[in-house]
C-alpha cells in the first residue's frame, strides 16, 4: 500500500536549528559551521596492498588508498581518508554509496570488509580564522596550521566524542562523528565559538 | 631627614604612597574595600601593595591561635594575607593578597577573625599556646571514637581553618580549557625566561612562555638599583617583549601560573584571562586552563627569599626583605616609616638603599654574620648606617603592628644570646635568612634535587622529564649568571629538538655585587627560658612554631615526612614556600644530622591553589556528558513519552495517556503488546558487522553455544563470557552469508563489547581472517510484536512473504517494506510473534510513522523499556546487568542448554571447569511468585527461610527483577538465591526494610507466561 520511496530521510543534524552569535571586538571573523546534509560514506577493511580493491577504488571512487597514515586522498568531491592500518573511510555524495560497495564486492579481492555507514556518521564543516582555536579547546591535537595541514586526518575526542577530523583547508576542517553524538558535538563546538562569534547552517 | 611621605587628607591619596615612583598607573585611581572600609589605590597595585599604601597592616588571623598578621611578602608565597574576594556568588576564599590585582569595585575580607579582624574571640587560644603544641589534636581528641566526626571535627573545622566558599554555589563565571603544543615551553618570565624565550624564539621553535604575574619582568620589576644595557630594567624588558611579540611563533602568556607538571612534558597553566577585570566579557572566560604538551622545558621560576626566624617573626610590620624593596620600587609604596634590617646575606642592603631612597628611617642593620664585610656593608656604614654584626633580632613586640625589635648580640655557632638586649623603635622589619630556588615543578616531574652547601638551598640535580632550569631557580642568584643561564637553557632546549640555536645575547647589566651567601646557622637565638618566650614561626599558615618542631623531634619523629605530619608544617594552601628549608634546619641541627641527610619532603601539584571551576570547564550542565537519542526521539517526545537513562541513551520509558499513571500506563502497554501489537524503539542496541573467512570460527570463540553450522538466514541467541566464565553479553547473531554476520549486543554494552572483541582478534586471535565494524548506528529499528505483527507488516507493504514456512521464527529477510530497504528480523524478546525492522537510520522517522499510521486500525500501542523489561519477565527472559552482575554464569542462570560442551574451546571455558563453579551454594536464578498476588517484592530486597530469626539473619539471596503482570493478574520476580535450582516450590521470606509484614513467596520456574511458546507464531 504506502509507498515512502520518496521519502529522502533526515541527516543526523535534522531538527538542529540555525543560529548565530556576533564576533566580539578582537575576533577575526565568526566561524561558520555547516552541517553537510546527507552524505555517503563507506568503512573499508583491507590491507593497503590489495592490488584489486586499489584499482576497483581507482575507478569507482577516482583515488586510490592512502598508505600513509593520517592522510586522506581527493578525488572531486570524494575522498579516501586513512583511519587505520587497515581502515579507511571513503566520502561520497548522497546516494553514491550502493555503486560504490558494488564495486568493491570483487570475490577476487580476499579478505575485505565494506560497509556503507552513511547513516551512523553525522557530518559538519567549521571555516573560518578562529576554526582551530576553537577545537584546540576540547581536542587534545595539535591543530598548528604548521602541523595540521591540509590533507591531514586524525581520529581523537572532541571533549567526550570520538571524532574524525579532516584538515580541507588552511582554516577548514571536516569533523565526522557518530550520528547520535552530532547535537552534542554542535553544542558543545557553538559554545567554544562564542569567543569568536559564529555561525551554524544546517543543511 | 626629609619626609617624602604624602600628607594624609581624608582617604586619599593614601598615606603611605610614594610621590613618585613605582609601575603603577596614577593617571588611574581605583576604588576599593576591605572589611567594608573603602580605600582607593591605582590600576598597577595589588591588594596588598594598595592596603599597606593606606597604612593597613592587620589583615587576616591565623590558623590555630588567631594571632594579628600582616603582609608578609609580595607574591606567590604570602601565607598570612589570604582574601575572601567579590560578591555573591563570586566569592572566592583563601587568595593571597599579594597576587590579587586591584580593579575598580573590588571587595574583599579579612579571614578567619570573629567578631572582626581587631576584636577577635579565638585569639585567646594563644594565651593557652601551651596547650596547643606540636601534635595536639592527635594527643587530645582521642577518645571517645564516636566523638571524631560528630563533635571534634565540626569544633575543630570552625574554630580553625581558612576562608568560606560562597553561599550561593552556582558560580555564575565561565571557565574554558584548550590544548596546545610546544616545542618549547618557559615556565616564568624573570631576567631568565626572557632570555631563554629570545634563544629558543630565534631558532623558530614554538615557544610559549607564562608568567603568573600581570607584567613580564620577575624581580627585574622590583629592583631600583639594576640597569641592563645602560637604562632601568623596565626599558630592556619592554623592549625584549617587543622582539618576541613580533616573532610569530612565540606566545606570551602574562597571568598564566604553570601549575602541574606531569609525565611526558604534559603541563598545565592556569590563565586568569578575566580576574583583573572589574567585568569579565561575556564572551570570555574568566580563567581558561591550557594543557600543554611541550617537547622541550625551561623552568625559570625564580627563588623565594626565606624568613628569619625570631620570637613574634609573624607581627604584622615583619616582612621579606625583598617584598619591602618590591614594594617601594614596583608599587610606589612605603611599608614602614622607621625600619630595622635583618639579615644572614647582603641582598637585604639593596632594601636598605631602596628603603632610604624612599625616606624610610633604617633605624638598624642586624646582620647575623660573625663578620659581615663586603662593598654592601661598607656602602652602609659609609653612610653611616648602623650595622650590627654578629647580633639577631630575639624578639618583635607589639600588640596589632610592630613596635620595636629586642636585639642582642649572640654566637652564630652555638645560638647562645652573649650581651645584654637592646630595645629599637620600628615599625619595619625587613628580614632575610637567604633564598630558595623554587623546584616545585622540576620535583612534580620526579627530577632530583641536590643541597648547595654554599647557598644553603635545594637546587635541581637530575631530571626525569625533557627539562632544564636556569637562573634563581637553578641556584643562580646573580643577575648575569642568571641571564647567562636562562639563555643558555633557551638555546639547549630547541637545539636538542632540532633547531639551530644559539644563546641570546644578554644585556650589558649595572647592579650591585651582592654576596647572596647566607650564614648556614638554623638556631633561635633567644635569652628566654625553653618553652617560654614569644612563639617563633615556621609555618606562617599553619602556626607551626620553632618549638613545636624541636617538639616533634624530642619526641622520635625522625623522619622528615612524620614531622611534616605530626606538626603540619608546610601542609597548608602555601605548601611550605617560606617554611620548608627553616624547618629542615631546625629538624637537622635537633638530630645532629646535615639537612641532605634529613631529607626533603614532596612537592606535589598545584603550585598554587587552583579553581576548581577551571578544572571543569565547560564540562557542566548540558555539556556534562552527551545525550543520544534515536532518530525516532522526535515522536516520543510528541507521544508524551516519559524516557530513563540507559548509558548516554535516552530511551523511552513507557507513554502515558491521559494522565495515566505510570503503572496504568505500563500495565496498558504490556497487555496491548500481548492482545494485539506493540512497537518498541530498538535502535540503541549494539549491532557489529563481522565479516570474513573465518567469521564463523570467531563467533564460535567469543560465543559459549555452536555457530560454525548455522545456515545463511538464520539467526541464533549467543551468550559471551568474560575470561573469567561469567556472562558478560548476550544477543542475536544473524548468519547474513557465508562468511558475512551481524552481531546485536546490548546497549549498554555496544562499546566494551566491540572493544573486547577487537582485542581478541588482534592480540590472540591475529590468524582469523575477520573483519568487525560498528554499525549500530547506521540502522534504526522498529521491533514490531504482538499478534497483529504480520498483518501490520502486509498492510504497509512488504516485499517478502512473512508466513511460517518462508520466514520461520529465527531467521533474517533482506526485503522492501513500503518501498524502503530493509532488514527484517524474526525474533522475539516478548514472546510474541515478533519482527525487529532494520532501516538505514536517515528513514527510522519515516519508517516508524507509518506503522503507526497502519498500526493504528490493530491495535499498534508504542510500548517503552518498562513494558519491555516486564514482558521479557513474563517469559523468564534475563536482562544481563539486571540479573546478572559479573559473577554469573550461564549454569547458575539454568542456561546450561547454551553451554556447548562439544567445542574445543571458547572464552571463559577453562574458567567454567573450575570446581567451584560447581558448588551447589552458588547463587542460581530462580523465579518467585508471592502469596498474595498483589504483593510485588521490591528488587535488592533479600530472602530468608526464616523471617522471625534473629539478626543478623541467614540471607539466601535477591531479588533481581520483579514487576506486576498484568497478563498473569499477579506479582513475578526473578532472583539470585543460594542453591536456589534445588528449591523450586520451597517458601522463602522476604523482610521489608521498613519494618512493615515479611513478603511470602513460593520458588518456581523462571518462565511465567506460555510456557510452551504458543505465542511465538502469532
Amino acid at each position: 500500500m504506502a509507498s515512502l520511496q520518496n521519502v529522502h530521510g533526515a541527516s543526523a543534524l535534522h531538527g538542529i536549528a540555525a543560529a548565530s552569535s556576533p564576533p566580539p571586538q578582537g575576533s577575526r571573523g565568526a566561524v561558520v559551521m555547516r552541517d553537510t546534509g546527507l552524505l555517503d560514506k563507506i568503512n573499508l577493511r583491507c590491507d593497503a596492498g590489495n592490488t584489486v580493491i586499489n584499482e576497483a577504488l581507482s575507478r569507482v571512487v577516482g583515488t586510490r588508498l592512502p598508505a600513509e597514515p593520517n592522510r586522506f586522498h581527493v578525488s572531486g568531491n570524494r575522498r579516501i581518508a586513512w583511519l587505520g592500518p587497515d581502515e579507511w573511510i571513503i566520502l561520497a555524495e548522497n546516494g553514491s554509496a550502493d555503486t560504490i560497495t558494488a564495486g568493491l564486492d570483487l570475490p577476487e579481492a580476499g579478505h575485505v570488509a565494506v560497509n556503507n555507514v552513511s547513516d551512523a556518521l553525522g557530518s559538519i564543516i567549521l571555516e573560518g580564522e578562529h576554526t582551530r582555536d576553537a577545537l584546540a579547546k576540547h581536542c587534545a591535537l595539535d591543530f598548528h596550521p604548521t602541523v595540521f595541514t591540509p590533507g591531514i586526518v586524525q581520529q581523537s575526542l572532541l571533549s567526550h566524542a570520538g571524532v574524525t577530523i579532516m584538515c580541507l583547508d588552511d582554516n577548514a576542517f571536516q569533523i565526522i562523528g557518530r550520528s547520535s553524538f552530532m547535537p552534542y558535538i554542535v553544542a558543545l563546538l557553538k559554545d567554544a565559538m562564542i569567543e569568536y562569534g559564529y555561525e551554524f547552517q544546517p543543511a | 631627614m626629609k619626609t617624602r611621605f604624602m600628607k594624609k587628607s581624608g582617604t586619599k591619596p593614601a598615606a603611605m604612597r610614594l610621590p613618585e615612583g613605582g609601575r603603577i598607573n596614577r593617571g588611574k585611581p581605583v576604588q576599593f574595600t576591605f572589611d567594608g572600609t573603602s580605600y582607593q589605590g591605582f590600576e598597577g597595585d595589588t591588594l596588598a601593595s594598595a592596603l599597606l599604601a593606606n597604612s593597613v597592616y592587620l589583615v587576616g588571623r591565623s590558623f590555630k591561635y588567631h594571632r594579628p598578621r600582616g603582609i608578609l611578602s609580595a607574591g606567590a608565597e604570602e601565607p598570612n594575607a589570604l582574601i575572601r574576594l567579590g560578591k555573591g556568588a563570586r566569592i572566592e576564599p583563601n587568595l593571597r593578597a599579594t597576587q590579587i590585582e586591584l580593579y575598580d569595585g573590588l571587595t574583599s575580607e579579612s579571614q578567619n577573625r570573629w567578631p572582626s579582624l581587631n576584636l577577635d574571640v579565638g585569639a585567646i587560644n594563644s594565651l593557652f599556646h601551651r596547650f596547643f603544641p606540636a601534635g595536639f589534636y592527635y594527643k587530645t581528641f582521642m577518645w571517645p571514637a564516636s566523638f571524631w566526626k560528630s563533635v571534634y571535627e565540626p569544633v575543630i573545622r570552625n574554630a580553625a581553618g581558612l576562608g568560606k566558599a560562597a553561599d550561593d554555589h552556582n558560580d555564575p563565571d565561565r571557565y574554558e580549557k584548550t590544548h596546545q603544543h610546544c616545542d618549547v615551553l618557559i615556565a616564568g618570565g624573570g631576567a631568565a625566561g626572557l632570555m631563554a624565550a629570545l634563544s629558543a624564539g630565534a631558532s623558530g621553535a614554538r615557544v610559549i612562555l607564562a608568567d603568573e604575574q600581570n607584567e613580564f619582568g620577575g624581580w627585574l620589576l622590583s629592583e631600583g638599583d639594576t640597569t641592563l644595557d645602560g637604562e632601568a630594567s623596565p626599558a630592556w624588558i619592554a623592549a625584549t617583549l617587543a622582539r618576541l611579540e613580533a616573532m610569530e611563533n612565540v606566545t606570551l602568556l602574562p597571568r598564566t601560573t604553570v601549575f602541574a607538571y606531569m609525565d611526558h612534558n604534559y603541563i598545565t597553566l592556569m590563565e586568569r584571562v578575566g580576574d583583573h577585570m572589574a567585568e569579565c566579557p561575556a564572551h570570555l572566560p574568566r580563567q581558561r586552563l591550557w594543557k600543554i604538551r611541550a617537547r622541550e622545558v625551561v623552568l625559570a621560576q625564580g627563588c623565594h627569599e626565606r624568613p628569619v626566624v625570631f620570637g613574634g617573626n609573624d607581627l604584622p610590620g615583619v616582612m621579606l626583605s625583598g617584598a619591602v624593596r618590591s614594594y617601594i620600587n614596583r608599587y610606589g609604596v612605603a611599608p614602614g616609616r622607621r625600619a630595622v634590617v635583618i639579615t644572614n646575606n647582603d641582598d637585604a642592603y639593596r632594601t636598605v638603599f631602596a628603603m632610604i631612597e624612599a625616606g624610610i628611617h633604617v633605624a638598624a642593620i642586624v646582620d647575623m654574620r660573625p663578620a659581615a664585610a663586603g662593598p654592601l656593608v661598607a656602602e652602609a656604614m659609609r653612610m653611616g648606617l648602623s650595622v650590627h654584626s654578629s647580633h639577631a633580632v630575639l624578639a618583635a613586640e607589639g600588640t596589632r603592628h610592630l613596635g620595636y625589635a629586642k636585639i642582642a648580640r649572640y654566637n652564630p655557632k652555638t645560638g647562645d644570646v652573649t650581651g645584654d638586649p637592646f630595645y629599637i623603635d620600628c615599625d619595619l622589619i625587613a628580614m632575610s635568612a637567604g633564598f630558595t630556588p623554587l623546584v616545585n615543578l622540576h620535583s612534580q616531574a620526579r627530577g632530583k634535587l641536590e643541597w648547595d652547601e654554599e647557598f644553603c638551598c635545594f637546587k635541581p640535580s637530575t631530571y626525569h622529564e625533557a627539562a632544564q632550569s636556569a637562573g634563581a631557580g637553578n641556584g643562580a642568584f646573580d643577575l648575569a649568571t642568571a641571564m647567562a643561564e636562562g639563555a643558555k637553557a633557551g638555546a639547549e632546549a630547541a637545539s636538542r629538538i632540532g633547531f639551530e640555536a644559539s644563546p641570546a645575547q644578554a644585556p650589558a647589566i649595572d647592579a650591585p655585587v651582592a654576596d647572596f651567601r647566607p650564614l648556614n646557622f638554623w638556631g633561635v637565638p633567644s635569652d628566654a627560658a625553653p618553652g617560654s618566650g614569644p612563639k617563633a614561626f615556621i609555618d606562617y599558615q599553619n602556626d607551626v612554631t620553632a618549638s613545636d618542631i624541636k617538639l616533634a623531634v624530642r619526641e622520635g619523629y625522625q623522619s622528615v615526612e612524620h614531622v611534616k605530619r605530626y606538626t603540619t608544617n608546610g601542609m597548608a594552601t602555601d605548601q611550605g614556600k617560606t617554611s620548608n628549608i627553616n624547618a629542615l634546619g631546625i629538624i637537622s641541627g635537633e638530630l645532629g644530622a646535615t639537612i641532605p641527610e634529613v631529607g626533603t619532603t614532596t612537592f606535589r601539584l598545584p603550585y598554587t591553589p587552583t579553581s576548581l571551576g577551571a578544572i571543569a570547564g565547560r564540562d557542566i550542565k548540558g555539556l556534562f556528558d552527551p545525550v543520544r537519542l534515536t532518530r525516532m526521539d522526535p515522536w516520543h517526545r510528541e507521544a508524551g513519552a516519559k524516557f530513563e537513562h540507559v548509558g548516554q541513551w535516552m530511551r523511552a520509558w513507557y507513554y502515558p495517556q491521559d494522565g495515566e499513571t505510570m503503572e496504568e500506563a505500563v500495565n496498558r502497554e504490556v497487555r496491548r503488546a500481548r492482545t494485539h501489537a506493540g512497537i518498541l524503539d530498538a535502535s540503541t542496541l549494539g549491532k557489529i558487522d563481522i565479516r570474513g573467512r573465518d567469521a564463523a570460527e570467531f563467533l564460535n570463540r567469543v560465543y559459549t553455544n555452536a555457530w560454525l553450522k548455522l545456515p545463511v538466514g538464520r539467526c541464533r541467541y549467543g551468550l559471551m563470557l568474560k575470561d573469567d566464565g561469567m556472562v558478560m553479553d548476550d544477543g542475536v547473531t544473524t548468519r547474513l552469508g557465508e562468511n558475512h554476520f551481524h552481531m546485536t549486543t546490548t546497549t549498554g554494552g555496544a562499546a566494551g563489547v566491540m572493544a573486547w572483541l577487537e582485542e581478541w582478534k588482534q592480540t590472540e586471535w591475529p590468524e582469523l581472517e575477520v573483519y568487525l565494524t560498528s554499525v549500530t548506528e547506521q540502522w534504526s529499528v522498529a521491533t514490531v510484536s504482538g499478534p497483529n505483527a504480520r498483518i501490520i507488516l502486509e498492510k504497509l507493504g512488504c516485499s517478502v512473504s512473512l508466513r511460517d514456512d518462508s520466514f520461520p521464527f529465527m531467521s533474517c529477510k533482506e526485503a522492501r517494506l513500503a518501498g524502503l530497504p530493509v532488514r527484517i528480523f524474526r525474533i522475539s524478546f516478548t514472546g510474541e510473534l515478533s519482527f525487529e525492522i532494520n532501516i538505514p537510520s536517515r528513514l527510522g522517522m519515516a519508517l516508524w510513522k507509518n506503522l503507526m499510521q497502519v498500526g493504528s486500525e490493530y491495535g499498534l500501542t508504542p510500548y517503552g523499556t518498562e513494558a519491555m523489561h516486564v514482558l521479557r519477565a513474563e517469559k523468564g527472559f534475563i536482562i544481563v546487568g539486571q540479573e546478572t552482575d559479573g559473577s554469573v554464569t550461564p549454569h547458575d542462570l539454568g542456561m546450561d542448554w547454551i553451554v556447548s560442551s562439544k567445542k574445543p574451546d571458547f572464552i571463559g571455558k577453562r574458567a567454567l571447569e573450575r570446581a567451584s563453579m560447581a558448588l551447589k551454594d552458588r547463587k542460581q536464578l530462580v523465579g518467585l511468585v508471592t502469596e498474595n498476588p498483589m504483593d510485588v517484592i521490591p528488587e535488592g530486597a533479600h530472602a530468608v527461610l526464616d523471617p522471625n530469626q534473629p539478626m543478623p539473619m541467614e540471607m539466601l539471596g535477591q531479588v533481581t527483577s520483579s514487576y506486576f503482570s498484568p497478563n498473569l493478574n499477579q506479582s513475578i520476580a526473578m532472583a539470585m538465591l543460594k542453591g536456589g535450582h534445588a528449591m523450586k516450590g520451597e517458601t522463602v521470606w522476604f523482610p521489608m526494610i521498613d519494618g512493615s509484614e515479611p513478603i511470602k513467596a513460593t520458588i518456581t520456574d523462571t518462565v511465567f507466561y506460555d510456557p510452551k511458546g504458543e505465542k511465538l507464531n502469532g
